[in-house]
């Protein structure tokens, strides 16, 4: 039968583990927003070469799981280091740790989506925007920080904020390279009393209130951008 | 960094039997997901009064909390349930476990488009329908589906490749698919060529989501699309 009072000790064990993992997925979501940016920037400009390495990139994430994107990750990255040190003429040899790994693996990963999103929102502002900034003398830079910037977040804000949800939701992948997040623990907890079921309702119960609030935040925020 | 391709090749043989295995847990996964979304997105648009609150509680567990909590959840909990019952499923296929994790899990996540999907279908259609004598099923059926499809085709399409992705994590409760194969070998060569596993699991994944997503658009292009605009 279920215990209740394993679960709230469960609970209480996994909460400690909610800020490492709302941390991490800020870190990932801020990399993915910033290699994002840069692959919208390849695709609104059509750069030759790019181009065609992003569009591989697009339809590599399309076609893999995160999980295996992690594997792949995690066993090649260590010797890509190592031999482009090598490569440098360096002798020395380091291992990747696994949080590393992780962040620079899922920023990739997650980076398709929000250069799609930023591209939508950067031609959902009107091209008349530019005109008018250039009009009042504003130089490209200018207009992009002054002008579209402003216009665009409004309407990007939403979807970063409903990936930085999925992103906590993937990294309970995590345990698989080692990382020790929400589900990791729920995984340490059960092996240490044998009872699974309530470690894994405690986890899912931790995921519900963390994603449920934030989410709820991010709907009345979302409510209260739209008024402009 | 050295891969050897004669392992990878082998290894390929060892694991594209599981290839069908995957798909037709998928197709059927994918197949009642989009049945269950169906009925959610109705309840959920008829506001009916029992059913209204208790989707409201399913799509906000199912939508804040990762596949693979719920995939563990039914795993354990499910048998639990039963034996409250007096009933004894010990017995049941890990398959059908999975099954009933994803088509919940999707079940969520596709009602959340269909809903949209149909709501955005004007008005006036209903009260068009409603003007020359259709009710109920036969408008739904009729005037309803046929614009509703071409709106919600590519995200059925997009939910249908995650779905495939999604099944890469069944190897936690021990399923033997393609990437259950995968961490089989691994352990049974003493985890010595990792890298070479993942990659032919990783191309065969690949394979799956490009034959999803091309089947897709040959049927939109066959049956949903064509049919739509030539009306």
């Amino acid at each position: 039968m279920i215990q209740p009072a394993i679960i709230w000790q469960d609970c209480l064990a996994i909460f400690s583990a909610v800020p490492f993992t709302l941390g991490t997925a800020f870190a990932i979501l801020i990399a993915s927003i910033l290699i994002g940016m840069l692959i919208a920037w390849v695709r609104i400009n059509n750069i030759p070469v790019a181009k065609q390495i992003v569009h591989f990139w697009i339809h590599y994430i399309r076609g893999i799981p995160l999980i295996i994107h992690l594997y792949l990750a995690y066993y090649a990255l260590t010797p890509l280091v190592n031999g482009l040190m090598a490569l440098l003429g360096s002798t020395q040899t380091l291992q990747v740790s696994p949080l590393a790994v992780l962040i620079v693996a899922y920023s990739l990963y997650a980076s398709i989506g929000q250069s799609e999103n930023i591209r939508g929102a950067y031609l959902s502002v009107d091209r008349q925007q530019w005109d008018a900034s250039y009009s009042v003398g504003f130089t490209g830079l200018q207009a992009m920080r002054r002008v579209i910037l402003p216009q665009g977040l409004v309407v990007a804000l939403p979807v970063f904020c409903n990936s930085y949800l999925n992103i906590i939701k993937g990294l309970s992948l995590a345990f698989t390279i080692g990382v020790s997040d929400i589900l990791a623990r729920a995984k340490i907890c059960s092996a240490q009393n044998f009872c699974y079921l309530e470690a894994y309702i405690a986890a899912g119960l931790v995921y519900w209130v963390l994603c449920g609030s934030l989410g709820y935040a991010f709907q009345r925020m979302e409510r209260s951008l739209k008024k402009w | 960094m050295t891969l050897d391709l004669a392992y990878c090749w082998k290894i390929l043989g060892r694991i594209a039997p599981k290839v069908p295995y995957t798909l037709l847990i998928v197709v059927i996964s994918g197949a009642l997901g989009l049945l269950l979304a169906m009925g959610v997105a109705a309840i959920r648009i008829k506001k009916w009064k029992v059913l209204y609150p208790l989707t409201n509680l399913y799509m906000s567990f199912f939508r804040s909390t990762p596949a693979i909590i719920h995939i563990f959840l039914i795993y354990y909990g499910l048998p639990m349930l039963f034996k409250m019952a007096g009933i004894n499923i010990d017995g049941w296929d890990k398959t059908l476990y999975c099954l009933i994790a994803l088509i919940l899990f999707n079940g969520a996540y596709m009602s959340e488009f269909l809903r949209p999907a149909y709501l955005s279908v004007d008005k006036g259609q209903h009260d068009a329908a409603e003007s020359i004598g259709m009710t109920g099923f036969l408008k739904f059926r009729r005037v309803i589906l046929p614009q509703l499809i071409p709106i919600a085709l590519p995200n059925i399409e997009n939910s249908m490749v995650e779905l495939v992705k999604d099944t890469s994590i069944l190897f936690v409760i021990g399923l033997v698919d393609i990437m259950g194969k995968a961490k089989m070998i691994i352990s049974n060569d003493y985890g010595v060529r990792k890298l070479e596993v993942y990659i032919v699991t990783a191309a065969l994944y690949w394979l799956l989501t490009y034959l999803v997503s091309k089947g897709f658009q040959i049927a939109g292009k066959r049956f949903g699309i064509t049919k739509f605009l030539q009306k």
